[in-house]
């Protein structure tokens, strides 16, 4: 009897989350993400880059109702204004380019209502210490400690598709140290800044256009 | 004898491997999106002289096809550019013919350099330059844009083991950038401008 009352519960969840998809969808909310302002001087990661995927999935994992079009594709759809010759120089240049029909119907139509700008990345000093290696007929083996401290600093700005200023500004910076201990055989130990810091700047972004989308959602639509 | 035979059949593939993983390579294609341009109300003629068409750059790693990508960019950003683009064949020459069109767009130089660096110190540089000219349908110049750029790209030890994972994009970064460049030099330009303001008053006189 039990066994049929648990089956008969599955079942009932089952359908319930069946349901409730389509209202999930419903309050889906679109957002472009872009590195801007981009570093001229070395531009590889402006279509696709390990920060930005790492923010996206942070997003995605914190709010999964966000939806996250990439920096190529927003590059794409404004293109030739993003390109790192060619994009804004400052926050009041970003914000005029945004107030442009243009720009605002290109990124309407793929159903965006937030930008993420974000900057940033890592920086490495040199390497302290020293290892020594040594092979005979015996064998061979290394001895000693090196390390090198690690800090990275990342910024993202939210705005609205139809803000001229962004809605929010958030960062994150950690630190840390990499370690390579050797003893007979050398152990690097890697710090992990730079996924520590963009999984906090992507939870906080994600609390960002909840907030803000929530805040919308609630003010009185004004009337003709 | 058989196995030193046998050996130099195996170094014969791994290198022909090689070279079949080392061949041309192309850049991604460009978006299906067109540029935002204020378009101009005109006719024109497209040309890609053979030195854009069939640029490329070359290095013991690989060969990227840089002509091919670019025309395909060059024309999508004449479409942006112009209410109507035709295309005009590479044979007769242009002008000799006097075609029937307003004016005639050319790509008349792509040129492309990638430096390799190092993982160390040195970033490994991509660069290209385009020459893009504006004419008459009789041949008479009307405005030349001269648009570069490049993309640098420091590695870190490890990173891009398989080079052309980075180089690549760096090419189309560069790519992009100049056609941008190009674009943005050309909607601000007086020239131009002035051109399709001559056009306009001609099409109003009766």
């Amino acid at each position: 009897m039990n066994a049929v009352a648990r089956a008969l519960t599955a079942i009932a969840l089952a359908i319930a989350s069946t349901l409730a998809v389509p209202a999930q969808a419903q309050t889906s909310i679109a957002v472009g993400i872009v590195g801007w302002p981009l570093d001229r001087a070395d531009t590889l990661y402006a279509l696709a880059g390990e920060i930005e995927s790492c923010l996206t999935a942070r997003i995605r994992e914190v709010a999964p109702e966000v939806t996250v079009a990439p920096q190529r594709a927003v590059r794409d759809a404004l293109f030739p204004l993003l390109e790192p010759a060619t994009q804004p120089q400052d926050e009041a240049s970003f914000a005029k380019l945004l107030a442009r029909d243009d720009v605002r119907a290109r990124l309407s139509a793929r159903g965006l209502r937030y930008l993420v700008a974000f900057t940033g990345g890592t920086r490495r000093d040199n390497w302290d210490g020293g290892i020594l290696c040594g092979a005979g007929m015996g064998g061979g083996g290394c001895l000693g400690f090196m390390w090198r401290g690690e800090h990275t600093t990342l910024d993202a700005a939210l705005w609205s598709i139809d803000g001229s200023a962004p809605v929010r500004r958030e960062a994150a910076r950690t630190e840390g140290t990499s370690v390579v201990p050797a003893f007979l055989l050398p152990i690097p130990l890697m710090a992990q800044t730079q996924s520590a810091a963009c999984a906090e700047l992507g939870e906080r972004i994600a609390a960002a256009i909840r907030e803000s989308a929530a805040g919308r959602a609630a003010a009185p639509t004004p009337r003709d | 004898m058989g196995r030193c035979q046998s050996n130099r059949w195996l170094a014969a593939a791994c290198a022909t491997a090689a070279l079949a993983a080392c061949g041309t390579v192309p850049i991604e294609p460009p978006a299906e999106e067109a540029p935002l341009f204020q378009r101009i109300d005109a006719r024109v003629g497209t040309s890609y002289a053979s030195a854009a068409r069939l640029a490329y750059v070359t290095n013991p790693l690989m060969r990227i096809e840089v002509g091919r990508s670019s025309v395909a960019r060059f024309e999508q950003a004449f479409g942006a550019m112009f209410t109507e683009t035709v295309s005009l064949p590479d044979w007769p020459p242009w002008r000799h013919e006097a075609p029937k069109v307003d004016g005639v767009i050319e790509l008349e130089r792509a040129d492309a350099e990638l430096q390799l660096g190092d993982d160390m110190k040195r970033p490994d540089v991509a660069s290209i330059a385009y020459r893009v000219c504006l004419y008459e349908r009789d041949g008479t110049a009307i405005r030349c844009w001269t648009s570069s750029a490049h993309s640098s790209h420091q590695r870190r030890v490890g990173e891009c083991l398989d080079l052309r994972q980075c180089l690549l994009p760096q090419m189309e970064i560069a790519v992009r950038e100049a056609i941008a460049v190009f674009l943005v030099d050309a909607e601000n330009d007086p020239a131009l401008r002035r051109w399709a303001a001559r056009l306009d008053e001609g099409r109003r006189k009766p």
